[in-house]
């Protein structure tokens, strides 16, 4: 069975996969550079991740989940970060526990933007971090408890 | 410069003047002629997009030097950076 970080984000994919401005462009691993066509974009990974051991070999677990959304456009760019943020936020919550996987939730931690100007048009990201507590058996990495 | 160097200019100014197809006009009125194409260049290592970048023997622009301005095709253009290999010079420009 996969690491339950595995199960979280493939769930955290399906979540956001269908969003208005995103559609299926949803990545849950490493992605080549798009261009235009494929863009705009989300890119989900687990980063650093907490892990708190327990009685009777449990371990709390609280790992930094981020949602980036890739865009290009010569007008309304930030706009366009905004309304992905937006969208996310909202399948975020809507997810709940993701299936029981994070009992608490997605918790919203940090929302970053960032932009370049190297390219043919402007592009930018925005970087939305949540919280995703979990809970495991030492040894068992891929059963919540 | 060394026989090798030489060489190399020859052969690099020889097949510039096969591909050239634009003129870069610096300040001062100088005018080089570039092989003027897009490069590919992503961002944060994930949006790709294009860069326009001018391409001419090293001695030939020996001049140029990053924030510079020239035109190319009637187009305002500054240098973004400049690049040195073997014996050819790619100047990355920024739209003015």
């Amino acid at each position: 069975m996969p690491h339950v970080r595995t199960q979280i984000r493939d769930a955290v994919v399906a979540a956001l996969t269908g969003l208005t401005t995103t559609g299926a462009r949803v990545h849950g691993a490493y992605a080549r550079p798009k261009g235009a066509a494929a863009l705009p974009m989300l890119v989900v990974g687990l980063g650093p991740e907490e892990v708190e051991q327990g009685a009777q070999r449990t371990q709390s677990r609280q790992a930094e989940l981020l949602v980036s959304g890739y865009a290009k456009a010569t007008d309304n760019l930030d706009d366009t970060l905004e309304t992905l943020l937006a969208e996310v936020e909202s399948a975020a919550a809507a997810a709940g526990t993701l299936g029981g996987l994070v009992p608490g939730g997605l918790v919203l931690r940090r929302i970053d933007k960032d932009f370049s100007t190297d390219l043919d048009q402007p592009a930018g990201v925005i970087e939305i971090a949540f919280t995703a507590g979990y809970h495991t058996r030492a040894g068992q990495p891929g059963a919540i408890i | 410069m060394p026989r090798f160097a030489a060489a190399m200019n020859r052969v690099n100014t020889a097949v510039q003047q096969h591909l050239a197809n634009a003129t870069a006009l610096f300040d001062g009125g100088i005018g080089v002629d570039v092989l003027f194409s897009n490069a590919p260049r992503d961002a944060f290592n994930l949006v790709a997009g294009t860069v326009p970048i001018a391409q001419a023997p090293t001695p030939a622009l020996d001049f140029v030097r990053a924030g510079d301005a020239l035109r190319i095709d009637g187009i305002a253009y500054t240098v973004a950076e400049r690049n040195d290999d073997a014996g050819m010079t790619t100047l990355i420009l920024e739209a003015a």
